[in-house]
């Protein structure tokens, strides 16, 4: 009598999830998802903001030695800058006119929109970001999402009506076309998955790489323009029984702490 | 009625307690710490010491994270509902009296039955769509990874719960003469 019941429970347990996924794809629960969306986006948004901020206090925790010595190496890097600031002064007078006139999203003839990031993935296991721009604003899957004057930190992976998924550069599922700005422009193929870091695969292993070298997107890829930055060698691994070279990157902005993203929408070559 | 609001209020409170849990995982946790999905586990772990079949927690767990996964809408709740039909299965002819050996067992049979289901709907959904498929080392050892912290996490799920039921046991007190 009791496993019956227990058996019949099982059975609602299973229509109810039928009949949500049924729902969804209908169109049916749209208000229900909406509701709970409203209620939970700001909410995850606060958490997001504080998570950002917190992170350096977390990084002092984890990695108190290194903490303590990019403190030492930046106080000496600033007295160095205070020298050059004198020097820079006229220069950047030039560099304001000219920032004018070269203005990212002018520089580049395609639209954009500027977004703030609403929080992460729920389900655990991919590094991806949530924005609260979807179909409706022409976002569309595969556009790539970028930082400051062109960083690339990874492509839009789901777009809803109202709300977007987006893949970061070190997902295990990323798999972004660059190039590295040596003497070769030497191509290969940049995937996550390694912690923090993102390796650069099928390099030429006769090409010269060299650490510190900036490695950009190659515009092979559909919907990803030539030339926007993905991050620097830190180190390169050449095997002389491997066909190909490989180079670990470090991503050229933190991607732990984004607050704001610009995503170029529907960029055709 | 009072026992309904009761029971409706201690639905609540579990999920936002799960809710608030796996949101201090995601957002403040470094990697790889970052890939346990406490929700899930959650689900599993009040299941099995619940044993009540109470589906309203991972109905209203699932949705929710349903909503904010970039993954198709079902494949949260598939994996979910058939992890916990296994469970309800081994719960009655395999393991029947819980111990902490038993829910440990549980826990991984559970997690490795859900990431499995997972993968599957996932590569299906690759498949149909004609999305690139990537099935590597690289991807073997994430799934590893994410395995093992989640194995870690029903450890110490597991051995607070242990703890905190000696802590709370009533004592018998026995009287002689």
């Amino acid at each position: 009598m009791l496993r019956n019941n227990k058996n019949k429970k099982f059975l609602y347990f299973g229509l109810v999830i039928f009949l949500l996924i049924f729902f969804h794809y209908v169109g049916l629960i749209g208000w229900l998802e909406r509701t709970v969306r409203f209620i939970t986006l700001p909410l995850t948004s606060k958490i997001y903001e504080v998570s950002v901020n917190s992170q350096d206090n977390i990084d002092l925790i984890l990695n108190k030695e290194e903490f303590l010595n990019n403190y030492n190496n930046l106080k000496q890097e600033n007295e160095n800058l205070k020298l050059l600031k004198s020097k820079n002064e006229n220069l950047k007078r030039d560099n304001d006119e000219l920032k004018n006139q070269l203005d990212f999203k002018n520089a580049y003839d395609y639209k954009t929109l500027t977004t703030e990031i609403l929080g992460k993935n729920l389900n655990g296991g991919e590094q991806m970001l949530i924005i609260k721009k979807g179909t409706l604003d022409n976002i569309s899957i595969g556009d790539p999402v970028v930082v400051a004057n062109g960083i690339l930190i990874g492509q839009i992976s789901k777009v809803e009506k109202d709300i977007s998924y987006i893949r970061l550069t070190n997902d295990n599922e990323s798999r972004i076309a660059t190039m590295i700005l040596n003497e070769s422009e030497s191509a290969g193929v940049v995937e996550g998955g390694y912690g923090i870091s993102l390796r650069m695969k099928y390099i030429p292993r006769n090409e010269v790489v060299m650490i510190n070298d900036d490695v950009v997107t190659s515009g092979v890829e559909e919907n990803v323009p030539r030339g926007l930055l993905v991050g620097q060698v830190v180190a390169i691994e050449n095997e002389a029984y491997k066909p190909f070279q490989q180079a670990i990157l470090s991503p050229a902005t933190d991607l732990s702490k984004i607050n704001i993203v610009t995503v170029l929408l529907n960029y055709d070559k | 009625m009072i026992n309904k609001i009761k029971y409706t209020g201690s639905v609540l409170f579990w999920c936002f307690v799960a809710l608030s849990i796996h949101y201090a995982f995601v957002y403040f946790l470094p990697y790889p710490f970052t890939k346990v999905n406490f929700i899930f586990l959650f689900i599993i772990f009040y299941s099995i010491i619940f044993e009540e079949n109470n589906f309203f927690i991972p109905l209203i767990l699932g949705f929710v994270v349903e909503l904010f996964s970039s993954v198709p809408f079902g494949f949260v709740f598939i994996p979910i509902f058939f992890t916990l039909l296994v469970l309800n299965w081994l719960r009655h002819n395999i393991f029947t009296h819980l111990s902490f050996y038993s829910i440990l067992f549980f826990g991984i049979v559970s997690v490795l039955f859900y990431k499995l289901i997972y993968n599957f709907l996932i590569v299906l959904f690759n498949i149909f769509n004609n999305y690139t498929f990537h099935l590597n080392y690289n991807n073997a050892l994430d799934f590893i990874y994410e395995i093992g912290v989640s194995l870690v996490v029903i450890l110490l799920m597991n051995i607070i719960y242990f703890l905190l039921k000696n802590k709370f046991k009533k004592k018998k007190i026995v009287y002689y003469g």
